[in-house]
Order: C-alpha cells, then structure tokens, then sequence
C-alpha cells in the first residue's frame, strides 16, 4: 500500500487524529494551568473592545471601516491565533524544535515531519482565544446583522493563513539560530496586523499584507466580501491563501535541507 | 527482503560561525567549516551487530543520523537495501528503528503506552497487529508496571527499556542505537544489552549501535567499526579485537612467599602486595609461558590468573594511534 497517494493521504489523516488526540491529552492532563490562562486569556482580549469603542468614537468612519468591522476582523484574528494555538503551537516552536535538534525522532518516522512539529504541542491559553474570537463573531452576527454562513469559512481560511505565516517565518530558524524570540515578534505582529482596518494599509503596506505578510487575506478581504459580496475578490483570495500554504510548506523543506540536529540532552513534552 | 547497509566515502561538514565582535558578527560573519565525517565506508550485512565506536566528535552520531536519513551528506553513498535515506526517508522509515540515549520520542507528561499507540499509526499497523505486537514486546521487555506510567515518573532505564519497545514496535530489519545507555547504571545497562541482543537474535534484526561503553561492544556486537575525526580507523570482528590487537595480557601470582621480583624485558609490575602479584607481560617480547617459568623458579605458586587487558584499554590504545 506505501506509494499509494490514496492510502498515504488517509494514513496521514489518521495519524494526524491520533496526533491531535495526544496533543489534547497531554494538554488536559494539565487542567487547572489550561483554565487558570484561558480565562487570562479572555481578560486580556476584552480589554480591547473599549479601546476600539473610543477609536470609532472619535473617527466613526475610516475608509469605510466602522466600529463593527473592527471587531469583525479583530473576532477573526484572535479566533485564528487560538486555533493555531491549540492545535498547532509546534509551528510557532519550529526554530526552538531545529536549535535542540527535536526534529530527529520525527525524521525518522514515515510520516511528513510537519505534522508532527506542527502538531505535537498545544498551548492552553488558545482555549480562551477561541472562546473570545468566536463569542465577538457570534455577537457581530447578532448585533450588526452579519450573516453567520460565511464565518467558519472564513475563520478556516484565516487560520491556514496564519499557520502557513507562522511556518514560513519559523522556517527561517534553519538558517538563523536562536531564532525563536524574533519568530514570536513576528508572530505577534502578524496577528496584530490581521486585527487592523484594512484603510491602514496603503501603498508599500499594502503590497506587503496582500504578499509576505497576507493578513488581508486573512480578515480585511473577508470583511470586503461581508460588505461587497466580490466573489471574484474572494475567489482569488483563495486561491492566494492556498500558493501561500504551499509557499511555506515547501520553504520549509528546502530549510529542512539544512536541518543540522544537534546533541543537547532532553525530553521531548 | 535484504537490508544490507552500504556507506561509501561519506562526508559531512558543519558551518561553524567564526567568533568576532558584535558589529562583524551581524554584517559580515564568518564561517569555517568543521568536517564531521570525512569518507567513511564500510558495510553491514543483514543481522549483523556493529558497535560504531570512538571518541566524542568522531563523528558517530552524524554517521547513524545520515543512516537514518535525519541529515543530508555533503558527499559520498548510502545505499541501504536500495533506499538512499535522505532521499527515500519515509519509505525506509517504515524498515528502521532508531534509539537516541540523549533524545526521546516518548511524550513527557502521558504514559509511555500513549505514545505507542501513536507510533501505531505512524507505522500504519492494523489494531490488532499492534495489540498482539505491544503485548509480545511488553512482556519480552518485562513492562508491564511502568508502561502505564506517566513518562516523567519513569527512571532513565525504564524509560529506555520503553524507547527500545517503540523503535521495535514495528518489527524493524535495522536498529540504530546512539548511545542507548548513557547515564545508566550497570544493572539497567545489562538489562537494555541484553534485549537488544535478544530482540536481534530472535527477528534478525540488524543493528548498529555507538557507545563509549565497552560492555556494549562486547555484549550486543560481534564487529566493531572504530572512527576517529570523521575517519574510519579500524573495522573488525571483536574477537579479533582482543587476538590481534593485544599484545599485552595482565598475570596475577599467588605465592607462598611474601614477594618475589620478576625482573625481565617486557614484564612491567603492576602491583605488589604480600603474597601476590600482579604484572603486565608485553607478548611481543616475551612469552606468558616464559614468565610463568620463572615465576615457578623463584615461588611456590598457589594461584595463577592470566586476563587481557579490558577492551577499554584497548579502545583507549586504538584511538591513541598504537595499534593503526
């Protein structure tokens, strides 16, 4: 059955699961910890809604963009960083995993090492990201008249954004070492930047978060779309989040390339 | 189907950044190149059991992870039973087994049996295969207590005796062992000598195993492939290790006398206590028979213990250069 793409992609899948089951056992078995930072969590996200309140109080219309479109983009944007977080934080470890060389004992299993960097690790406070980012959509549905069809849609498409963004910068950790610290700096801006009205970003900028940093793929075109309804603007941004994935997914093979392990005593957890 | 091991003129650099001052460091380091492995060949038929042996940074653990298609060569050939492991990772993952001392594949924080489960679907195996295959390595490895344990509870032996079970799992035709019994103490390191030895005896599993640990060598292997600076220094069978490199054997007199002074070429005394004596006969100038003559000659022998030196002894000589 090996070389059978079929069977490759459904054993994959399931290792996948089984993967995901791990990571949420490992997590959980740490409850109190998970509680005690997704509650934090959400404590640190509302503090934004009222600075969103004054800034729309003061300009309620920028560009186009109002106080209910900030909170639509910012409700996608942490919904995506707590799924990534939940699910996936091993992207966002990849230049910790290539420096202590934890990337061997993945090597050498018959799966695609990106699953499991990617999907071996959680971190708990995604909990409170998600419940925070889908509550704010939910209430943007409600309170804005929003239509809630195109939201899990939109919130998928985000977060294989943010994954692949995640994974293309990590991915520079193969080159440059002790990366881990400026990769957290970009992570975080990223997701600063998805949470942004789109009439921020003009002309280099603009370039740079439809390109290298595509945060307007992740929250300013779906937001154009709510209002539009461009379909063909949503089409091609599709089709960009899907060259952008597979931008990341093969940059960080060629960086696997590179992939020079190391001897540091340790345990993988 | 063969799994035979194939390494032809292997190379393996490292870039090393060259150390300089803040400004130079950011815009415009320097590099230099550390050659890890420098042409190392040799092969390995299948269930054959290799010891990898030499000092530290003589470039065994980058051999094995190139074996294991962890790391890309900078030259040479690996072919192994028609997989090249760098390019056929995947596909030769499913036929390898590997142990890392230093490393763990185990997940801290869950029991040791969570991640064999794991494992049984990145190996692709069907429930019950893996049920009947856990169950058979669990009692072979006298696990039954600890692997149910969280993996943090488990002392470093017992959680080797788990790595072993997982890189086993999938009935592999090769194990690579590096350094599987760092740390141990000399009872669990028997125990982890003697599974490997019995899992290879009774599946025919070809293993390659580095260590620093002489009883390693002597206990699982029957060959020993010795590198030093990337380079291959010596491969032979460990018996031939002993016959052909000693050149030196350690003789224990008991006597009825106090002391006795056996002063010859080649015999140098290594201890004197009342009653016995402990000397080192070099062969190459004398023979243990004549000593042992004249030992007759000057005591009443009650005892007599002719040893060789351990294989540390011999290692340590070999990396030395005496014996290339």
């Amino acid at each position: 059955m090996e070389g059978n793409f079929i069977f490759t992609m459904g054993s994959n899948f399931q290792f996948l699961l089984a993967l995901v089951r791990m990571t949420f056992k490992s997590a959980v078995g740490q409850r109190s910890a998970l509680l005690i930072r997704a509650f934090f969590s959400v404590i640190t996200h509302l503090i934004y809604i009222p600075v969103w309140y004054v800034v729309f109080s003061v300009a309620p219309d920028l560009s186009g963009w109002r106080l209910e479109h900030a909170l639509y983009a910012y409700g996608l944007a942490i919904s995506c960083w707590g799924i990534v977080s939940l699910l996936a934080f091993g992207l966002r470890m990849i230049p910790e995993q290539i420096d202590h060389g934890e990337l061997d004992s993945y090597l050498t299993l018959p799966k695609p090492v990106i699953l499991s960097a990617a999907f071996s690790s959680s971190k708990n406070t995604g909990v409170g990201e998600v419940l925070f980012g889908v509550c704010l959509l939910i209430f943007c549905g409600i309170h804005y008249g929003f239509s809630f069809v195109p939201m899990p849609f939109f919130v998928l498409m985000g977060s294989v954004v943010f994954a692949s963004g995640i994974l293309f910068f990590a991915t520079l950790g193969f080159w440059l070492k002790q990366f881990i610290g400026s990769a957290e700096e970009i992570y975080f801006n990223f997701n600063l930047m998805a949470s942004r009205p789109a009439p921020i970003f003009t002309g280099a900028l603009k370039i740079i978060a439809l390109t290298l940093v595509p945060v307007s793929l992740m929250s300013h075109i779906p937001i154009d779309f709510v209002v539009h309804h461009h379909w063909l603007t949503l089409t091609y941004a599709v089709l960009g989040v899907a060259a952008y994935a597979v931008l990341a997914v093969s940059f960080f093979y060629l960086g696997l390339r590179f992939y020079e392990s190391g001897n540091r005593f340790g345990i993988k957890g | 189907m063969s799994l035979s091991i194939l390494v032809e003129n292997l190379q393996k650099n490292f870039r090393i950044r060259k150390k300089s001052g803040l400004f130079k460091s950011v815009f415009s380091p320097e590099y230099f190149d550390v050659r890890a492995v420098d042409g190392v060949s040799f092969s390995l038929k299948e269930g054959e059991r290799v010891a990898f042996v030499g000092p530290n940074g003589a470039g065994k653990s980058t051999t094995i992870k190139i074996l294991s298609g962890i790391l890309h060569p900078d030259g040479g050939r690996v072919e192994i039973g028609g997989f090249v492991p760098w390019v056929d990772r995947k596909s030769l993952a499913y036929r390898i087994g590997t142990v890392f001392g230093q490393r763990s594949q185990l997940w801290y924080h869950l029991p040791a049996q969570d991640t064999f489960e794991l494992l049984s679907y990145a190996y692709d195996m069907s429930r019950e295969d893996y049920l009947s295959r856990i169950k058979m390595l669990v009692d072979a490895f006298d696990a039954g207590d600890i692997v149910s344990k969280p993996v943090r509870q488990l002392s470093l032996g017992e959680r080797m005796r788990c790595e072993i079970i997982a890189s086993l799992l999938h009935r592999p035709k090769i194990l690579f062992l590096d350094e599987p019994t760092v740390g141990l103490d000399v009872v669990s390191k028997g125990v982890i000598r003697d599974l490997v030895k019995k899992a290879s005896d009774e599946d025919g599993t070809t293993v390659l195993l580095t260590s620093h640990d002489t009883g390693d060598m002597e206990r699982v292997c029957d060959r020993v492939i010795v590198i030093d600076h990337g380079q291959l220094v010596t491969d032979k069978p460990v018996r031939e290790l002993r016959s052909g490199y000693i050149r030196e054997k350690i003789i224990t007199l008991a006597m009825k006398e106090e002391a006795i002074s056996l002063t010859m070429n080649g015999v140098r005394l290594i201890e004197a206590v009342p009653h016995q004596l402990r000397v080192s006969v070099d062969t190459s100038q004398i023979s243990v028979e004549a000593v042992l003559q004249a030992a007759m000659k000057l005591s009443s022998l009650q005892d007599i213990t002719v040893e060789d030196p351990p294989m540390e002894d011999i290692i340590k000589e070999i990396y030395a250069g005496s014996f290339v």
